[in-house]
């Protein structure tokens, strides 16, 4: 049996290109599923936030196209084992990967965070699914605290549905969304937004239109997938940048990985190389603006 | 160009925009919307004004809106829809966070009909232009010369581009009518409201 032992303690957009890389090396050969099991060991995972989950989904969906078999051993931290029961990880994964024991963990105690459990996007009825699910929590979240207003729960739906509706449209390929909110110490709320699929990429997909797109390095794919109105479609191609608008003004980040780069934009871009893994995946942070910015 | 309705704008009954549910969102949801939209245009009788009804939807995200308002807008800019145009109404704050977004990046501006009664536009405008527009929706119709009492100090050319501006933009109507003092003709310009 083969094994990927995931090394990183705390599961990100900075971190899980390490995975990718790993489980690219690892899966390397033919796809269709070979005869080989390989195991996939999280127990020295102590953290894990939605682009991470969403990452990992790819990444038991990546090695399961390649091998007879794959085995989950879950993080040794309790939390975290309930955390990802709360975040529907155990039923999402359940045909991709065996998951040995259970993630049972400490269960969910307080108020929960969880914006979206790992929800999968198949179709563009799942996107409207998420949209409502989120809009509900949104809104009972705005019935019990100050610092949201509608024009946050707008913004934040709307990136939402925005990065979801991209998998229907350009992937060629199902993907997962997943969102949890966090609070820091001095009480500043931040949203992530992970979402992720295994289809054609960023590149491939402005290929379809623009001939000389092969040629471009990935990188280049993903700055111009952010400009206005460059996509597979003619005129089109605002969803991205209407995205990375929002990030801007919320203060947030935005972690774009296709091919073998990773593009993180937060004031400005920061072109990062990455290892090689298909696919397109999303990391969005956005903060709440809080009232007094927005009277 | 839209140009010579014969009489006063007439306000249809409101056009109520619903989708499969409250909640709308990506493109092929847009085009749908805006087929039906359009289709209701068509078939509206000409120089009159289809107010259009968000109250039953909750969440419209920016690529359904995108495809909805500017197929439209366009539509009715290019003059295919000959003097039919539309005004907004019963925006949830949510869904005019979206069309402004829309308005803005397309360079497009629609009037809307605010919970007060009033009109308003929409979208990307400068405040000439604005000032020009609610002149016209206060008047009813005006003229050059009604455009120079607001703005003495700017020619009549210019103020004939902005009305001629304003009327590509699909906020005023030109008629043609006789010049009250003899000799060539003015136009008179309605407001889309």
């Amino acid at each position: 049996m083969k094994d990927l032992r995931v090394c990183v303690p705390s599961l990100t957009a900075v971190t899980m290109d390490t995975v990718f890389a790993e489980a690219a090396a690892v899966g390397d050969g033919p796809s269709g599923g070979g005869a080989e099991e390989i195991k996939v060991s999280l127990e020295d995972v102590k953290f894990i936030d939605p682009y991470g989950l969403v990452g990992l989904w790819c990444v038991l969906r990546y090695l399961k196209r390649r091998h007879h078999a794959v085995v989950v051993i879950p993080p040794t931290d309790l939390d975290l084992q309930g955390y990802l029961q709360r975040m529907n990880f155990p039923v999402v994964t359940a045909r991709l990967a065996l998951l040995e024991g259970s993630v049972g963990g400490r269960g969910a105690t307080g108020p929960s965070e969880v914006l979206l459990e790992m929800t999968p996007i198949e179709q563009q009825a799942d996107v409207e699914k998420v949209l409502r699910d989120m809009l509900g929590r949104i809104r009972r979240i705005l019935d019990s605290e100050l610092g949201y207003g509608e024009r946050d729960v707008t913004a934040f739906s709307t990136v939402l549905s925005e990065a979801c509706t991209n998998i229907c449209d350009h992937s060629e390929d199902i993907g997962v969304v997943a969102a949890q909110r966090y609070t820091q110490r001095d009480g500043t709320r931040y949203v992530i937004v992970g979402v992720a699929d295994l289809g054609i990429g960023i590149r491939r997909s402005l290929a379809t239109r623009y001939r000389h797109a092969e040629r471009w390095s990935h990188i280049q794919a993903i700055v111009n997938a952010l400009q206005k109105e460059y996509s597979r479609h003619p005129d089109r191609g605002l969803g991205l940048f209407m995205v990375s608008r929002i990030v801007g003004a919320y203060r947030g980040s935005l972690h774009i990985r296709s091919g073998d780069a990773r593009l993180y934009l937060r004031h400005r871009a920061h072109r990062l190389v990455a290892g090689p893994f298909p696919g397109t995946q999303l990391a969005i942070s956005l903060s709440a603006r809080g009232t007094q910015e927005r009277a | 160009m839209n140009t010579f309705p014969v009489t006063r704008m007439k306000r249809q009954k409101p056009y109520v925009v619903e989708g499969r549910t409250d909640l709308l969102n990506g493109r092929r949801e847009g085009r749908e919307l805006a087929d039906r939209l359009l289709a209701q245009l068509e078939a509206s009788e000409p120089d009159s004004i289809l107010p259009v009804a968000f109250g039953k939807v909750s969440f419209m995200d920016f690529s359904c809106a995108d495809e909805l308002m500017t197929r439209v807008l366009r539509r009715i800019r290019s003059g295919e829809l000959g003097t039919r145009f539309i005004l907004l109404q019963d925006l949830p704050p949510s869904v005019e966070e979206n069309l402004a977004a829309v308005f803005e990046i397309r360079d497009l501006v629609c009037p809307k009909l605010t919970k007060g009664g009033k009109i308003e536009l929409l979208g990307k405008i400068g405040p000439e232009l604005m000032e020009t527009y609610h002149l016209a929706v206060r008047r009813g119709k005006i003229t050059t010369r009604d455009v120079m009492v607001i703005a003495p100090d700017v020619g009549i050319s210019a103020i004939s581009n902005r009305l001629a501006k304003l009327q590509t933009m699909g906020l005023l109507v030109r008629t043609k009518e006789g010049a009250p003092e003899g000799g060539g003709r003015q136009f008179v310009y309605q407001a889309v409201s």
